[in-house]
């Protein structure tokens, strides 16, 4: 591999990494002004996305880059068709972390039955941050072994972010049959809970597509 | 900030009546790499060979414009193109080392220039040029077996180091990996990427993968006109002219 080429690779997988570090930041600032009931800490979570679609586009562009200037094949290709689809991915999730802290960070004013919300809500956000953090830490490293136990513990979280999701919406939907007049409040607290879902999700597709430039086979959703 | 090094101003070249390069302008930029690409018959090694007077040795070239070197004109009459080509190496498709051993095919240039005498000085420069070359490991036993022994991508290696010898300011590349396997073609790539940073090279080559791998400009040449010249990434991602665009993608040539 030509020294320019290893150079650009790197510079791609570093600034990847920084991306995916912002959206694990975010969710991890946005918990913990829940723990701590402190809505300041919401707009600090916000600010942590500011530029996200221009460090996004300025790794795409360098990916469109490497492309054209060296031609990678069989890892090496792998890899930049990943990040490429990973960029995405990110912007994806940082998107859906926004929306949660807009319309979570509206909760604590709520006249409703916080207890019973954060005692799924909060597990369920660990898990969605531990999935996105596992994900994005695949990214630096390189041994096949580790790649695998990280992947496998990305789709354990991923499947936790599921369960305690449903949880939280069959409890939701009980209390809901008590207090109608406060429906709405509770299916937009749902509505917001559905996002740290989904970023669970994308960490799920990142950890596909590292394994994908790892181990090699075909690309699949 | 980049600074030029070679500047063509209205370079127009003849052989006989047939005009070959049509009224070339361009910069060439100091310790960049610029590749020179375009279909057979082009223009691209007539323009290479004009950056040290080559094309002096035929007869029936005639060179209207200016090429300057650090902005003094190499075709002016009290130049003289002996020093030209000293300043200005020139490295070919051919490895094409002297029927002499590894060590004298180095010495021999800086010898004759007087720039080193024979013994230590000598000694020194042979091998900071087989290190500069990236050949060094491999021939350090056997510096007086002939240049000639080696394989082709060592040879082409050996006379990259006979180029740096006489410590030129630029080195002309004239598709210096045609005739190499993948490996020792990987090996010239990364020698230029390393040397580019004491140097200024110009290389043609018909490989445009190779000039996107290495070159931090590119110019496209066709039927002895410039087409495009820029940067490498805007000239293979975002080319100016449909005529570039079809050459690079294959579509012509």
């Amino acid at each position: 591999m030509l020294k320019n080429f290893k150079i650009l690779l790197e510079n791609i997988q570093n600034e990847l990494y920084d991306m995916g570090q912002k959206v694990v930041s975010s969710n991890e600032i946005s918990l913990e002004a829940i723990v701590s009931n402190d809505k300041e800490l919401f707009s600090k979570a916000k600010n942590v996305l500011n530029n996200i679609g221009t460090v996004s586009n300025k790794i795409d562009n360098s990916i469109v880059k490497g492309l054209a200037l060296h031609q990678p094949e069989a890892k090496d290709l792998r890899k930049m068709i990943s990040y490429l689809k990973i960029t995405n991915e990110l912007s994806r999730a940082a998107s859906n972390t926004k929306n949660y802290i807009k319309n979570f960070s509206k909760f604590i004013d709520m006249e409703i039955d916080s207890k019973n919300i954060l005692e799924f809500s909060i597990p369920l956000q660990k898990s969605s941050i531990s999935a996105i953090k596992t994900s994005i830490d695949m990214i630096k490293i390189s041994q096949r072994d580790t790649i695998e136990k990280y992947f496998d513990k990305v789709n354990v979280e991923e499947n936790k972010t599921d369960d305690l999701y449903g949880m939280i919406e069959k409890n939701l939907l009980k209390v809901l049959s008590h207090k109608v007049e406060l429906s709405k409040d509770y299916l937009y607290v749902l509505s917001s809970l559905r996002k740290l879902e989904k970023v669970a999700h994308r960490a799920s597709s990142i950890a596909n597509l590292l394994i994908f430039a790892e181990v090699g086979g075909e690309l699949s959703s | 900030m980049k600074k030029i090094k070679i500047n063509v101003n209205n370079l127009n070249l003849w052989y006989g009546n047939n005009k070959a390069l049509n009224d070339i302008s361009l910069d060439i930029y100091k310790n960049k790499i610029t590749a020179l690409i375009g279909p057979s018959g082009c223009g691209k090694s007539t323009f290479l060979r004009t950056l040290n007077r080559m094309n002096d040795l035929i007869n029936i070239v005639k060179i209207k414009g200016k090429v300057l070197v650090d902005e003094q004109n190499i075709y002016d009459k009290y130049v003289d193109e002996v020093s030209v080509r000293k300043r200005i190496g020139m490295v070919f498709q051919q490895p094409n080392p002297f029927p002499k051993s590894i060590y004298e095919n180095i010495a021999y240039a800086p010898l004759k220039h007087k720039i080193v005498k024979k013994g230590k000085k000598c000694d020194e420069l042979v091998e900071k040029s087989l290190v500069s070359a990236g050949l060094f490991d491999e021939v350090k036993d056997k510096l007086k077996d002939p240049g000639t022994s080696l394989s082709g991508g060592q040879q082409q290696r050996l006379c990259i180091a006979r180029t740096i010898a006489v410590s030129p300011d630029v080195i002309l590349m004239d598709e210096p990996t045609s005739a190499l396997d993948p490996i020792s073609t990987e090996k010239i790539e990364s020698l230029m990427l390393e040397l580019k940073k004491n140097y200024t090279i110009v290389i043609v080559t018909h490989n445009m993968q190779q000039a996107s791998r290495v070159a931090d400009y590119t110019a496209f040449f066709h039927l002895g006109n410039l087409i495009e010249y820029g940067l490498t990434s805007d000239i293979f991602v975002n080319p100016k002219k449909k005529k570039t665009e079809d050459y690079i993608t294959g579509r012509f040539g």
